[in-house]
């Protein structure tokens, strides 16, 4: 039977459909409370999922990924706040719509948008992800080393001018990865003779830690009383018209386009995507001017550019097994518990997993978009909830979910203590998507390059075109942004010194 | 990449100046990455090395990040003292908003109670002991009434039992 009939035949089981309508309704709301970001909702649910099997399981936690990508529009087209970071560009221009009494337009517009930025990103996974996997099978360890330390510094690269924290971020996820047996030799290393820890620090336990409860516990930490914003109560109309769907077309190709590259890019996610694209738009625009002041181009573009990248983000974390995105290096966490092996082998043993993939995110978008549409003042109401019940509940459900994982209670230490760092890193403006990403590709970075240099020392890294390649390509992407800021600071300061004429 | 977005009630360039040009952002993780290093690198030393298994031991590897830690700890350090020569404000772009006494108390108040719930968890039935959390967060939070502090978490530790204790048969 073809690869595709299978992919696709999979899904007519009903508790994939069951575990899809779940999934839908579960990212909506958690896209639509600003401070639970989609990281965190997939970490938090890759607790309980983790007792299904791996392709239900995987319908509920890729459904969270695409839906929260249409729920967190709503904070931030009525209260001016992202739901989750990949909304951030949504707010340029939908709260300003909102303000004009153009709020259901805003919405609409919005929801259509991401609906075709993520089908866009959809035709692209089931064209690439099988090439690219074939290509990246005939890497050796010296070219996987390469791959990781890209995927690495790509997200260390993205974390907004500031590299050296990045890369402290990198080393002490990869610290953290060598707690356990070593990947060659089997020695034990960091275990302190607790037999939990031989097997590593525990993957489900330390992403829910450093991304669930550090958010909840900055939001305990920095949470004012009585400081909201009023939620916009006047809708206007819902449906585009003919005139509104002209003016969309533009931007809609140029926001696929645009996350449909970033998406590629492992580690970058849509929140810079979003941003790109509306930058992009703006720029090829007829009325520039109108962009950040309520233009339905501005919204159009930023949302499809945001949700294009999904595509890309699953293409690169299952082809190659680096993370597309932050809530990719959680999904590996969980795929790696099922027996899934996410990697260049995967999709030459298993083809039709990508179709079952790109077949529940089709659907889950389907799902995603029929909620949308159907006026959304219901999810709207939610945003009048007070914060400390969800508080109380996410950090429950954060104990209760790590401790189902296997049942013990250390994991549930590891998962607060780790939280309390997340909390630190978070503080002191250190991302931790880094620290999460070198604890899943610690082992994988480690035994490649241990590998490589065994089979002929430096040498064997230096003399593959790929990995000298990758390795120059990660050096641009850290030495880059500082050297550009360098630049501008410069040409500032030098046209400060120029006095006037 | 950096287009003029418009606000999102962001604070003021002066205060955002103020907050990200404070060299404790910057030595703080520098004085823990540091230590963190010293630390890893000690321990390293008690790995056991197995002679003539593998050129490249188990050692190695953590040696090596120990190394690249106290490197970055000390340029993190380097960079912020020149910065601050320079009289030049970071342009951070990921400022925190700035933590509250209250915030403080209500975290150390609710990291209490859970570590209460570990203790209490031992000797008491899990619906009981979870409900009990429950009301003590939401009224650590500010929730108050009887609909906050009773039905709430009784309401949402039956919906937690029911989906880890009867359908995923969690041992709870």
């Amino acid at each position: 039977m073809s690869p595709i009939v299978e992919g696709f035949g999979a899904l007519l089981d009903p508790t994939i459909l069951l575990c899809i309508g779940a999934g839908a309704l579960l990212g909506m709301l958690v896209g639509a409370f600003p401070g639970v970001t989609a990281t965190m909702a997939v970490a938090l649910a890759s607790s309980f999922t983790l007792a299904l099997d791996p392709l239900p399981g995987l319908a509920v936690l890729l459904t969270i990924y695409v839906s929260s990508n249409f729920g967190d529009r709503v904070p931030a087209i009525l209260v001016n706040t992202p739901g989750t970071p990949a909304s951030i560009a949504t707010t340029f221009d939908g709260y300003a719509m909102a303000r004009k009494g153009q709020a259901g337009l805003a919405l609409t517009a919005s929801a259509f948008a991401s609906a075709w930025g993520t089908v866009v990103g959809l035709v692209l996974l089931m064209v690439a992800a099988i090439p690219l996997s074939r290509l990246a099978l005939n890497f050796g360890p010296a070219e996987m080393f390469a791959l990781v330390v890209f995927g690495l510094t790509m997200m260390i690269g993205v974390s907004g001018g500031k590299i050296v924290k990045g890369l402290m971020a990198g080393a002490l996820g990869l610290l953290l990865g060598a707690v356990g047996r070593d990947p060659i030799t089997g020695t034990p290393r960091f275990t302190f003779g607790i037999p939990e820890l031989s097997d590593g620090v525990p993957f489900i336990a330390a992403i829910i830690g450093l991304f669930g409860i550090a958010e909840v516990l900055n939001q305990i930490l920095t949470h004012r009383r009585g400081h909201k914003v009023e939620p916009i109560k006047e809708f206007g109309r819902w449906f585009p018209n003919k005139r509104d769907w002209r003016t969309m077309l533009k931007p809609l190709a140029v926001g696929s386009g645009v996350g449909g590259v970033v998406g590629i890019v492992p580690a970058t996610g849509g929140d810079i995507a979003g941003i790109l694209g509306w930058d992009q738009a703006r720029r090829v625009s007829k009325r520039p001017d109108r962009f950040g002041k309520g233009s339905l181009e501005g919204i159009t573009a930023a949302d499809t550019s945001s949700n294009a990248t999904l595509g890309g983000s699953v293409t690169t974390t299952l082809a190659l097994g680096l993370p597309g995105d932050s809530v990719m290096a959680v999904m590996i966490g969980s795929m790696v518990v099922w027996g899934i092996q996410p990697g260049p082998s995967l999709f030459t043993n298993q083809p039709d997993l990508v179709y079952s993939i790109a077949g529940i995110m089709l659907i889950a978008t389907v799902v995603a978009l029929l909620a949308s549409i159907m006026r959304m003042r219901g999810v709207a109401k939610l945003l009048e909830l007070p914060q400390h019940f969800l508080w109380a509940v996410i950090l429950v459900f954060c104990m209760v979910g790590t401790y189902a994982v296997s049942n013990n209670v250390f994991d549930v230490g590891v998962m607060l203590v780790l939280g309390l760092v997340g909390l630190f890193l978070k503080r002191f403006g250190i991302p931790p998507g880094p620290v999460v990403l070198g604890l899943i590709l610690g082992s994988l970075a480690e035994g490649n390059l241990r590998r490589a240099l065994e089979i002929g020392g430096p040498a064997n890294i230096l003399t593959s075109p790929i990995a000298v390649g990758l390795l120059l390509v990660s050096l641009l992407a850290l030495v880059g942004p500082p050297v550009r800021t360098a630049l501008r600071n410069r040409r500032a300061k030098k046209a400060l010194e120029t006095p006037a004429p | 990449m950096s287009p003029e977005a418009p606000g999102t009630g962001a604070p003021s360039p002066a205060e955002e100046g103020a907050r990200s040009a404070h060299p404790l952002r910057d030595l703080v993780p520098a004085a823990a990455g540091a230590a963190l290093a010293v630390g890893a690198f000690v321990l390293t030393l008690g790995i056991p090395v197995r002679e003539g298994l593998t050129q490249i031991g188990p050692r190695w590897w953590p040696e090596v990040l120990s190394g690249a830690l106290l490197l970055l700890a000390v340029l993190l350090v380097a960079g912020t003292l020149r910065k601050r020569s320079a009289k030049a404000v970071a342009a951070d772009t990921d400022i925190p908003d700035p933590a509250t006494r209250e915030g403080a108390w209500r975290l150390v108040a609710m990291l209490g109670s859970i570590l209460g719930y570990g203790v209490l968890w031992y000797f008491v039935d899990f619906r009981v002991s979870t409900a009990l959390l429950f009301a003590a967060l939401t009224w650590i939070g500010g929730g108050r009434g009887w609909k906050a502090l009773l039905l709430f978490p009784v309401v949402v530790t039956t919906v937690l039992h029911l989906l880890f204790g009867v359908l995923l048969r969690v041992p709870l």
